[in-house]
């Protein structure tokens, strides 16, 4: 049964590439901002049926918690337009290095500072050979 | 050009970075669901802004490209909930393997075939060695402290 799970996490990595390239499509046709605007749209829209029916946790927390806890939305629409203007530039399989580089590299800056309420993890040997080893990959793929 | 939109992409990258940080720190409180639908509001919000501020505002031309083209939003759409029904039962650091495994697979053969109208860029030894650095890079960045969950960091959810 948990095999099931594994296979829905793949599938999940997998509609992101396709959500880039589809959306790089969209991108060229009706223009990139247009194009994440609507994702967001209709996103919000899908997410707020489902949460309607399967969401078991407290919405009105929105309006109790620090204001920068809301931020990740905004964050994350700068991300899409970015994938959405540069997957028919360089293509798929680049966007998702370069991006992919560009988290593990910050989520390591955040937890060594203890940003954002994370418990703050020195930066150690292996996370620099990490982001060495995503920087050669890049310079690979490119 | 091509240099300049890459760097662009390690940049909103790290902005997603930044983003999986904040994200549990919200979706703790309000459930990950949703956390996810303010976190749709809030970016069709500030998009709806961009867009009629910097935007053609002709949304018109939606009703005329092909109905495929507009599938992006839900395989979004699609990649949250599958985030959120399997990081229960599989774990954090296991669905994002399996996550970045999908999107790597999955980007490479879209690229290789060309497929949604998007250029061809066949699969050759260097994109297979950039593909295999990056796993064993994975590797590395997952294994440093298993006690601090950092992996929690990459679970990334709009």
């Amino acid at each position: 049964m948990k095999v099931l799970y594994y296979v829905l996490a793949f599938i999940a990595g997998a509609s992101l590439s396709i959500e880039g390239a589809i959306g790089g499509t969209l991108g060229e046709n009706i223009g990139e901002i247009e194009t994440t605007f609507y994702m967001f749209t209709i996103g919000f829209m899908t997410v707020t049926l489902i949460t309607l029916f399967f969401g078991k946790g407290d919405l009105s927390q929105t309006f109790k918690v620090p204001k920068w806890k809301l931020l990740g939305g905004t964050l994350g629409s700068f991300y899409n337009l970015m994938l959405v203007i540069s997957v028919p530039v360089i293509g798929v399989g680049l966007a998702v290095i370069a991006a992919l580089f560009g988290q593990i590299a910050m989520s390591a800056l955040i937890e060594h500072k203890g940003w954002f309420g994370s418990s703050a993890i020195k930066f150690s040997k292996n996370k620099g050979i990490a982001i060495v080893l995503l920087a050669l990959s890049l310079y690979l793929v490119y | 050009m091509g240099i300049i939109i890459v760097i662009l992409t390690l940049i909103s990258g790290a902005v997603l970075g930044a983003q999986s940080a904040i994200n549990p720190a919200f979706a703790k409180k309000a459930g990950s669901l949703e956390s996810a639908m303010v976190n749709y509001f809030f970016g069709a919000v500030i998009m709806g802004i961009v867009v009629v501020l910097f935007g053609k505002v002709d949304m018109i031309a939606i009703s005329k490209v092909p109905t495929w083209q507009l599938l992006c939003a839900f395989f979004g759409v699609g990649y949250v909930v599958l985030t959120i029904l399997s990081v229960p039962k599989i774990g954090v650091s296991t669905a994002v393997i399996l996550v970045i495994v999908g999107q790597l697979t999955t980007g490479m053969v879209v690229d290789n075939f060309g497929w949604f109208e998007n250029s061809v860029i066949h699969f050759d030894l260097k994109r297979l060695s950039g593909v295999v650095l990056m796993f064993i890079a994975l590797y590395f960045s997952l294994k440093t402290d298993p006690k601090k969950k950092e992996a929690q960091r990459y679970e990334v959810a709009k």
